[in-house]
């Protein structure tokens, strides 16, 4: 028996005698949850035998029947009325059942969507929503994998230019023409065989810009 | 001096079997057909999407399907030798943008190769090699190539630096089998037709692009006169970049900005012709110095023939 073993055995008679500390019960609980190991069931067949062994001492009538199975599964049975926020709001809508990591993503995309529902063209409120949702993901480190940097561009950044006069410039139209010149680029390059569809998988919104112009 | 001598020699052998592979590569997404899981990451961002790709006697049809995020599909089919005629027809507009034995010459001229080692890649064994560009208009790239069937199936580009700017990796394929006598589904984009149309459109001869780094060839040329747009497409056989120059009724309301976003670089300039102001914008794969560079060498045709 491991050393292990015999504090698992001592926390669960601690138990058994209402004098388990909380790392005990925490200990027995643990080893309980995992229901089909060894030890898991080695303990509930000695929780068993000890409750026959003080029921007798006690003169109580000692009962060999284990319903615990069925008390489980009565439980398990029954409704559940408390609900995680999140649950809900990640099942109420097909949009959103995903991760809730991926979800957050979504959700600062949604915002941006909102803000932008006057430009008209697909293409450029779904590189809004991306170039945006980068921005919002400085936060999560788990939300890039090892080795990777957000480049400090992220953002259309305007430059002073001396020799222009004019400054008729508009934020949203610079935005919208950089969607579109992204996309036409992406989508003007397929033909190197090397590459296959990988121009392809740079458009955002991951339709077919065909020229028809 | 026999050191030096045995160095040299294994790194001029290690960059032949890296040009064979290469070359192993091409042929192989020249002839096989291969269908699997594949994702693309950039600055933070993960798509999955299905890939088939068939060939068929002279036929490639390619599709992608995508996993996640907005549902969306992209295929496309292309048969040999349906460009070649049209290429042949206005040499201006550059050879057939497609991976050949010429423009592989073009990429040995303009990156080294170097075998990095033995990987395994969803879930079979490759062999990485490191493409090290030879200036500063083009970026790193690291691919592995399968041992067995030579298919590529990871290509990461990456910063001048050397870090990851965006991924495109399989995450499972499978070669031949069904695939090899699966019926071919129809193709949204024909680019047999598309490069037809292409060709027989009018090169944008007014603009001239003064600084196209070595290797880059133009690969298409449009005029959109309703829009007073001009279009150039530029290729060395592995990086691509466009330039788009803007008519002045647009370029009024456009601001200068550059942008990078995983490996694409975004650069958008104003240029002064005649009183007017127009937009030169370049987007590529390219480092954003390199594109401002492109950006600001473009001028107008007129000015050039003016000058002594």
């Amino acid at each position: 028996m491991s050393q292990y073993d015999e504090h698992l055995g001592e926390s669960l008679s601690a138990l058994m005698d209402g004098e388990a500390s909380d790392l005990d019960t925490r200990r027995v609980l643990k080893e309980l949850a995992a229901e089909d190991s060894h030890n898991a069931m080695q303990m509930r067949d000695k929780w068993q035998r000890y409750q026959s062994v003080s029921s007798v001492m006690k003169g109580d009538v000692a009962s060999t029947i284990d319903y615990s199975a069925a008390i489980a599964d009565a439980i398990g049975s029954e409704a559940v009325f408390k609900v995680n926020p999140l649950t809900k709001i990640l099942s109420s809508s097909g949009r959103f059942a995903i991760a809730a990591s991926v979800a957050l993503v979504a959700v600062l995309g949604v915002q941006q969507f909102n803000q932008s529902a006057n430009l008209t063209d697909e293409t450029v409120e779904f590189a809004f929503i991306d170039e945006t949702s980068v921005e919002g993901l400085v936060g999560p480190a788990n939300q890039f994998p090892a080795g990777w940097a957000l480049s400090e561009e992220t953002q259309v950044r305007t430059v002073s230019a001396e020799s222009i006069e004019k400054k008729a410039y508009s934020q949203q139209e610079g935005r919208a023409y950089l969607a579109y010149v992204m996309a036409r680029h992406a989508s003007n390059a397929p033909y190197i065989r090397s590459q296959g569809m990988l121009p392809y998988a740079r458009l955002e919104d991951r339709k077919t810009i065909t020229d028809q112009e | 001096m026999t050191a030096i001598f045995v160095s040299t020699s294994a790194v001029s052998q290690q960059n032949k079997i890296a040009y064979d592979l290469m070359d192993s590569m091409i042929e192989a997404s020249n002839s096989l057909n291969y269908s699997g899981l594949v994702t693309y990451e950039k600055a933070g961002r993960l798509k999955t999407s299905k890939m088939l790709h068939l060939i068929r006697d002279d036929m490639t049809f390619e599709q992608l399907t995508h996993l996640d995020g907005p549902a969306g599909q992209i295929s496309w089919r292309r048969t040999d030798g349906g460009c070649e005629k049209a290429a042949a027809a206005d040499i201006e507009i550059g050879s057939r943008p497609i991976l050949t034995g010429d423009s592989f010459e073009r990429i040995k001229a303009s990156y080294s190769f170097e075998i990095r080692g033995q990987s395994r890649v969803a879930g079979r064994e490759a062999t990485t090699i490191i493409l090290k560009p030879k200036d500063k208009f083009r970026l790193p790239h690291f691919v592995a190539i399968d041992n067995q069937s030579n298919l590529m199936l990871m290509s990461v580009i990456l910063s001048l630096a050397g870090k990851p700017l965006e991924r495109f990796q399989f995450v499972e394929i499978e070669v031949g089998g069904d695939l090899d006598s699966m019926l071919v589904p129809d193709a949204q984009t024909n680019l047999d037709e598309h490069c037809v149309n292409a060709v027989s459109q009018a090169p944008a001869g007014e603009w001239n692009v003064g600084l196209v780094p070595p290797g880059f060839f133009l690969t298409s040329s449009k005029k959109e006169p309703s829009m007073g747009q001009s279009v150039l497409g530029f290729s060395d056989g592995l990086t691509t970049f466009t330039v788009f120059i803007e008519s002045a009724q647009i370029s009024s309301k456009i601001p200068p900005f550059t942008y990078t976003h995983g490996a694409t670089a975004a650069v958008s300039t104003k240029l002064k012709v005649q009183g007017d102001e127009f937009t030169v914008s370049v987007v590529g794969e390219i480092p954003i110095d390199g594109a401002k560079q492109i950006a600001q060498s473009v001028n107008h045709a007129s000015k050039i023939l003016k000058l002594p």
